[in-house]
């Protein structure tokens, strides 16, 4: 009686997941650098990152096309939210490459600007600003994309895009976390972002819970079949559920209770990379899932 | 400009499946692989003795608010002026956001081994492959002729015509009231229309 969607698979769920935690990525570091703490190495690595993960995105949905030649209509119909995708993740992409340029001081051009102290501050609040704003409405827009389809009941929900979103943030601020951890970054600077994330991870378990029960009971059997779906399914349980989500908030937990005793220590640093990784599997196997349980009855 | 639409009598349809051939020639689409512009459903409902079988043709409902066209980025499906809904195979670069955008179930993804296949079958095909449907068969529309499936239909189970045109056969069945759009709930404003009743999907 149920049909599964097989137009999107792994790939859209893999752009999905990257144009989420590039998103968040830039939002986070890029706002974090010029608004919040100036940690210039934060606001580079989180700018690169958000570059490098967003491109590959982008790589992965040109694979998926079947006519790859025929993007040079991309932007034949505002309508569309792959439209607005495509505007947030070049803006995202222009404002982050304008934001790292001051750091290339060996540039003839850069270096000039770089040495103006007022007008390289004032360059870097604004691409800043500009770039994490794309950045955000990047993790919107992989929400939206979904919710937009009327043919999926389960996606065809305003509270998926608010569960990307959110879940968008907590993969931002995992990448971070390993990001950091990794590089030797870490003392005061390595705890923020698990404080943070384990307050992103509690939202987000709060949107998760309210979207598959909006699902199952919102009269539509469809979406309800694929909620039956995802908790029948070990990997999304398990993996997500479970590994993604709880571990993580136990591990995060865990370090904060410890507070500054433990702060800079390899065996905390060692916990932040982990929690994070955790954060990122389970950001993953989320997408793939709710692309996994996109189900249908055929109308005939 | 006509609005273009159809009604399909399901106490009519004998089942015979015409249309799907006369469309799949016409169209050229990859009836091997199972996928047709319009297809014709078999469905037996109730149980010994009390048995009913119905045949339910379909086929694109081409909305007035079609989602497909909302969401297609490259405005590749569009609405003509004559409010048929079609695939600009020239545009359309391939993403599937209408495939799951249709709550009909109305578009399929013409492979490209689909496509290569069309050249040994047809002799000619597509140049690649895209998303495909039902376009009312424009092309005979504009010739002055009626969709293949409806010119094929021997029970005259399908009526074609413009439903802005009071005189037209279309449009005064759709105004006696008895013809019905298939989930009106979801605003889509379907241009097909059913005699008859629908059988439940349980059935």
């Amino acid at each position: 009686m149920y049909t599964q969607q097989d137009a999107w698979g792994t790939l859209i769920a893999a752009y999905l997941f990257l144009g989420g935690v590039g998103g968040a990525t830039a939002a986070i570091g890029l706002t974090v650098d010029q608004y919040v703490k100036p940690n210039r190495r934060m606001g580079v690595a989180a700018g690169l990152s958000s570059l490098v993960l967003l491109s590959v995105g982008s790589i992965l949905l040109l694979v998926d096309l079947l006519q790859p030649l025929n993007t040079i209509y991309f932007f034949g119909n505002p309508h569309s939210w792959i439209f607005w995708g495509i505007v947030f993740i070049l803006g995202m992409i222009l404002f982050d490459v304008l934001y790292l340029l001051p750091h290339l001081e060996g540039w003839p051009l850069v270096g000039r600007l770089a040495r103006d102290q007022r007008c390289l501050q004032r360059w870097q609040r604004i691409t800043a600003a500009v770039g994490a704003a794309c950045g955000f409405a990047v993790t919107l827009y992989t929400g939206f994309l979904l919710s937009a389809a009327p043919g999926i009941p389960f996606w065809n929900s305003p509270l998926l895009p608010v569960l990307f979103t959110v879940s968008a943030f907590s993969t931002g601020l995992g990448y971070l976390m390993v990001m950091m951890g990794l590089s030797g970054n870490v003392g005061r600077v390595m705890v923020w972002p698990g404080q943070i994330d384990a307050g992103t991870i509690l939202l987000e378990l709060i949107a998760l819970l309210a979207f598959l029960a909006a699902s199952a009971f919102g009269g539509r059997p469809e979406a309800a079949h694929s909620v039956r779906y995802l908790l029948g399914s070990p990997a999304f349980v398990v993996g997500f559920l479970l590994v993604g989500l709880i571990l993580p908030l136990a591990i995060e937990g865990y370090t904060m209770a410890k507070g500054r005793r433990g702060e800079g220590s390899a065996g905390m640093v060692g916990l932040g990379v982990l929690s994070g990784l955790l954060v990122l599997v389970g950001g993953f196997l989320l997408r793939q899932y709710v692309l996994l349980a996109g189900f249908y009855v055929k109308v005939w | 400009m006509a609005r273009y639409g159809m009604v399909i009598d399901l106490n009519t349809c004998t089942g015979c499946r015409a249309c799907q051939a006369a469309c799949a020639a016409e169209n050229r689409t990859p009836f091997w692989a199972g996928k047709f512009r319009t297809h014709v459903e078999d469905r037996t409902t109730g149980a010994f003795p009390v048995v009913n079988r119905y045949f339910l043709p379909h086929l694109c409902m081409h909305c007035e608010n079609a989602p497909c066209v909302s969401v297609c980025p490259t405005g590749a499906s569009h609405r003509t002026e004559e409010g048929i809904v079609v695939v600009d195979a020239e545009r359309c670069m391939g993403c599937k956001y209408c495939i799951v955008a249709c709550p009909y179930g109305a578009r399929y993804v013409y492979e490209s081994e689909d496509v290569r296949r069309a050249q040994e079958v047809y002799g000619e095909g597509p140049k690649g492959s895209t998303a495909d449907k039902c376009s009312f068969c424009r092309q005979r529309v504009q010739a002055g002729m009626e969709p293949a499936c409806v010119a094929t239909c021997l029970a005259g189970a399908r009526i074609f015509g413009d439903l802005d045109d009071p005189r037209s056969q279309v449009a005064k069945v759709v105004a006696e009231g008895q013809a019905k759009q298939v989930r009106a709930d979801l605003g889509t404003k379907p241009k097909v229309y059913y005699l008859g009743s629908l059988p439940d999907k349980e059935g």
